[in-house]
């Protein structure tokens, strides 16, 4: 027993001597913490930039006053970022009235806007009031911006150079509207997979033709130098259209565009007029969303009993391509596919 | 083989490094004095100490060497960027004054990553910023961020 408290002794002896030897030199200061207030302001606002528009307008602005002022300096909101998933927890109008908030700071300086997942015509329009410099749009799964909402405010964007519009009913009305208001425009989106099962009665009446879009970008958008129309249900008719009307053209997505075929003199053509050409059957890898096809009210269509390419392109499954190994993917809309009456092929 | 030059780099403190000018020259400040034939004796740095030169000549040297893949760098980055506020702090302003534009990306992004997610108050915690709101002004943005909390 004794023996241990002794070596406890012994080391508490250690102990005070350590210390009595430093004891006359107090231990130095922490340094004082970095003024991030202090950084120049333009890191200030490229750093809040990235925390994005609603974390900035809920959060970041009221850590200090430095902050304060400048998430309300115009500069900083020349670019405006709501393409969060995190956003899409908040209620739509939330949204909608942050992004109003977030286009009345940039005071006209508005460049580049990003929204998915809410918005809808009236919002377009507030900001295209409000924002004639904006040269670049994003639009993601915005259902309730309307082709004829599109085209209704394209012309408050003469300076426009790149719309990248995913999961919309965008066509012909809007593409002829842009094409006519938006002479700088130089890349052109029109991604549409997924989601026209969704909204096949819309398209329905707008009674589109599945060349529609092709043929209106190759009217209207001479000066296009990157298209991209993932998805797309364009024959070699639309493609040869685009080839003819925009000359310019060095960028071409068609993946998933399976009413195209690029066996022939077309593709030798494509292959020679465009440098970065993605080809339907080319992987998806590097896609930035998930290539889902949904079919959500199969129950009230009529289908002829032969079904052509076109007519089936009509008819989703539930098919989510990231499961499958790109090579061993074949079309699914190939009439060497039978379909069950629930519309799953066997 | 492409002839290596060296340069001499001397920090705030005194401190000498030398370094390839490939490497050199991802500072377009030091690019600008090699091509203006300016760099006879050692480039001074009087913004930047050693220890933090040593950390942006250790990021250069990993972001120019080759065979190293994306998912490398990007474990590399992660971290590199694992540091104090405080050194991180000094990074920016460094990769700011050498004018390191993929630096100061990428300081600025996981600066902005650690504000994502956090209340006003978990924010100046992390980076020890002083609420200087008065109460008047605290009361100006409660009401203007009204709409918020409804």
């Amino acid at each position: 027993m004794p023996k241990p408290k002794r070596l406890v002794w012994r080391i508490k002896q250690r102990n005070q001597k350590a210390t009595s030897s430093s004891s006359s030199a107090p231990p130095p200061p922490p340094p004082p913490p970095p003024p991030w207030v202090e950084l120049p302001r333009e890191i200030t606002a490229d750093i809040l930039r990235r925390v994005g528009t609603v974390e900035v307008l809920l959060n970041a602005q009221r850590v200090c006053s430095t902050w304060w002022k400048v998430c309300h300096d115009p500069t900083m909101w020349r670019v405006i970022d709501m393409s969060s998933d995190k956003d899409c927890d908040r209620d739509d109008d939330d949204l909608t009235k942050m992004c109003q908030i977030a286009v009345d700071r940039s005071q006209g300086q508005l460049l580049e806007i990003k929204i998915k997942d809410f918005g809808d015509d009236d919002l377009l329009d507030y900001i295209s009031q409000r924002s004639s410099q904006l040269r670049h749009i994003r639009l993601v799964c915005c259902e309730y911006i309307s082709d004829g909402g599109l085209a209704a405010v394209a012309e408050n964007f003469p300076l426009l150079e790149e719309l990248h519009i995913y999961l919309s009913v965008i066509s012909t009305v809007g593409i002829e509207a842009v094409g006519r208001s938006c002479s700088q425009l130089k890349s052109f989106t029109l991604n549409d997979c997924g989601f026209r099962g969704f909204r096949r009665d819309r398209i329905r009446n707008l009674q589109i033709n599945v060349n529609d879009q092709a043929l209106a970008i190759a009217a209207n958008m001479p000066e296009l130098r990157r298209l991209a129309l993932f998805g797309n249900n364009m024959t070699n008719e639309g493609l040869c259209a685009i080839l003819d009307g925009c000359p310019r053209l060095e960028s071409l997505d068609l993946r998933h565009c399976y009413s195209i075929d690029l066996k022939g003199d077309l593709g030798t053509r494509c292959r020679q007029q465009i440098i970065d050409l993605k080809c339907p059957y080319d992987s998806t890898h590097d896609y930035e969303f998930i290539n889902h096809i949904c079919d959500y009210d199969s129950s009230d269509d009529e289908y002829p009993s032969g079904l052509s390419e076109a007519g089936l392109s009509d008819y989703f499954y539930d098919y989510d391509f990231d499961d499958f190994d790109y090579d061993d993917f074949t079309n699914p809309f190939s009439s060497d596919y039978l379909l069950d009456e629930d519309g799953f092929f066997w | 083989m492409s002839s290596t030059k060296l340069l001499t780099l001397k920090t705030s403190d005194g401190e000498e490094f030398k370094l390839d000018e490939a490497v050199a020259v991802k500072s377009q400040a030091i690019k600008n004095m090699v091509e203006d034939d300016c760099v006879s004796n050692a480039i001074p740095l009087p913004n930047v100490d050693s220890k933090t030169m040593t950390k942006v000549i250790e990021y250069w040297k990993k972001h120019s060497e080759e065979g190293v893949s994306k998912d490398q760098l990007n474990d590399f980055d992660k971290g590199f960027l694992e540091v104090h506020h405080s050194v991180l702090y000094d990074l920016l302003l460094a990769a700011n004054y050498l004018n390191d534009k993929e630096l100061v990306d990428v300081i600025c992004q996981e600066v902005a990553d650690r504000i994502k997610g956090k209340t006003p108050e978990e924010i100046r915690k992390e980076f020890d910023i002083k609420n200087d709101f008065t109460p008047e002004e605290e009361e100006k943005i409660r009401q203007e961020n009204a709409w918020a909390f409804d």
